[in-house]
């Protein structure tokens, strides 16, 4: 190929892998964010750098999450256990579940792992 | 205009093969709830779905419950004996064999114990002395009698061989996501992780062991590269407080007391789930030392300590998978 076609090669890879990168500086820092899912469906999206109180579930199964300082917690719940409240704020790593009323806080920020144990 | 066509086409083959090759190591993803945990199941390459890891899942739970009434192993708890087969005979067989390897820090008939201490109804209370004393003469596998298919408990023996079912219920999903051709799979079962295969893109496998004092963090993490099993006890994992003290719930067959062994968790890698199931619960019952010297003995698998003065240590089959921490490694 002559020299013409390399440079027009080029600048429509140029021009793709622009587009590409526009498209994932537009999605966001997704770690910013956590994602609330209540019985399996999608409850809430948090952004983490909101300060604020949520209540999610229904009026027997409840679980009332703050976020502050970009973290969230569970700070009051209906299950006899209280395993989530006891769960430290968190913005990352492994999710904030509780199992009595089937809600898990997930985090996009995983840390780069496969899966946590423990 | 012809060499517009072939720039063009260069570019958007170009274009076509990187979103193809984006495609093809796509996993399939799901998270629910069974086993009294939440679980997640990744898997990569056709002729399974994460479908058939729940239904698996769920038909061994229906199998193994000890709090679903009409799951065999109630019933057999309600009866005082039963006639088993399959999976359940399976387990039992497994369990007592690891208990009498072990030689009691891992024990299928605490149940009554547990339940003392309220941890199945999460109604937690700490029962006095007497109520230990009169629970515990019923634990012990001398009080269960199985020839392979008919077992029989003594008055006041109950089994629960949730210390194992999660790990032999991952053994069993990669069994099956194995036959079914499956190339590589994720499996995590609350404490209990089992890989299978290696990773399409080529990379390692990176699980982290939780930090015991945020356990949504990791204090480290194990990297390789095929399939294993990986399952972590620790008394962070369910607790309660009461006038100040902490009980946790992995409970010492012997005392009936949650175990008091100097531990904060302990991570058993194995090929085979079940056992590493067993081995990491005894392991924090048997302490440091203890669990050394079992360790030293044996050949099937290997253990990362955290104690609770904040010391990791690895036994040198676990170390070279180890990093991200500063840790010593225990020597055969």
């Amino acid at each position: 190929m002559k020299t013409r076609t390399w440079i027009i090669l080029f600048a429509a890879l140029a021009v793709v892998c622009a587009g590409l990168s526009l498209f994932f500086f537009c999605a966001g820092d997704a770690s910013r964010y956590a994602e609330v899912y209540s019985d399996g469906e999608l409850a809430l999206t948090l952004d983490l750098q909101v300060d604020g109180t949520y209540r999610v579930g229904t009026a027997d199964q409840w679980n009332v999450l703050t976020v502050e300082n970009g973290k969230v917690s569970v700070s009051e719940a209906s299950c006899p256990s209280q395993d989530c409240v006891r769960h430290l704020p968190s913005d990352s790593g492994a999710p904030i579940v509780c199992l009595p009323n089937r809600m898990v806080i997930k985090f996009a920020d995983e840390a780069g792992y496969d899966a946590l144990i423990g | 205009m012809k060499r517009f066509f072939t720039v063009f086409l260069t570019a958007a083959l170009l274009t076509a093969l990187l979103l193809t090759g984006c495609t093809s190591t796509a996993p399939q993803e799901a998270e629910f709830f069974a086993m009294d945990t939440l679980m997640s199941v990744k898997l990569w390459g056709e002729g399974a779905s994460t479908s058939d890891v729940s239904a698996e899942i769920n038909r061994l739970e229906a199998l193994l419950s000890a709090t679903r009434e009409t799951s065999v192993l109630s019933q057999l708890n309600a009866a005082g004996s039963a006639e088993l087969s399959g999976d359940t005979a399976s387990l039992l067989t497994q369990a007592l064999s690891l208990s009498e390897r072990i030689g009691g820090a891992f024990d299928p008939t605490v149940y009554p114990l547990v339940e003392a201490w309220g941890f199945p109804s999460k109604e937690y209370r700490v029962p006095d002395q007497t109520e230990l004393d009169s629970l515990l003469s019923c634990v012990g596998t001398a009080h269960v009698h199985f020839d392979g298919s008919t077992v029989t408990l003594d008055a006041g023996t109950r089994l629960d061989l949730g210390g194992i079912a999660k790990g032999y219920a991952a053994q069993s999903c990669a069994e099956l996501l194995k036959e079914k051709g499956v190339e590589a799979a994720i499996l995590s079962l609350g404490g209990n992780v089992q890989t299978i295969g290696s990773k399409p893109d080529g990379s390692a496998w990176v699980v982290g062991i939780a930090d015991p004092a945020d356990p949504s963090q990791a204090i480290a993490r194990l990297t390789f590269e095929d399939s294993m099993a990986l399952v972590t006890s620790g008394a962070y994992q369910r607790y309660f407080e009461e006038n100040g003290v902490i009980y946790h719930h992995i409970l010492d067959p012997q005392t009936g007391l949650p175990a008091g062994s100097g531990l904060l968790s302990v991570t058993v890698l194995a090929e085979d789930g079940t056992l590493a199931d067993g081995l990491s619960t005894a392991l924090f019952v048997m302490g440091l030392e203890e669990g050394t010297r079992f360790w030293r003995n044996s050949n099937d698998f290997e253990a990362v300590f955290l104690t609770s003065e904040g010391k990791i240590l690895a036994t040198e089959g676990a170390a070279p998978f180890l990093s991200g921490c500063e840790y010593s490694v225990i020597e055969r």
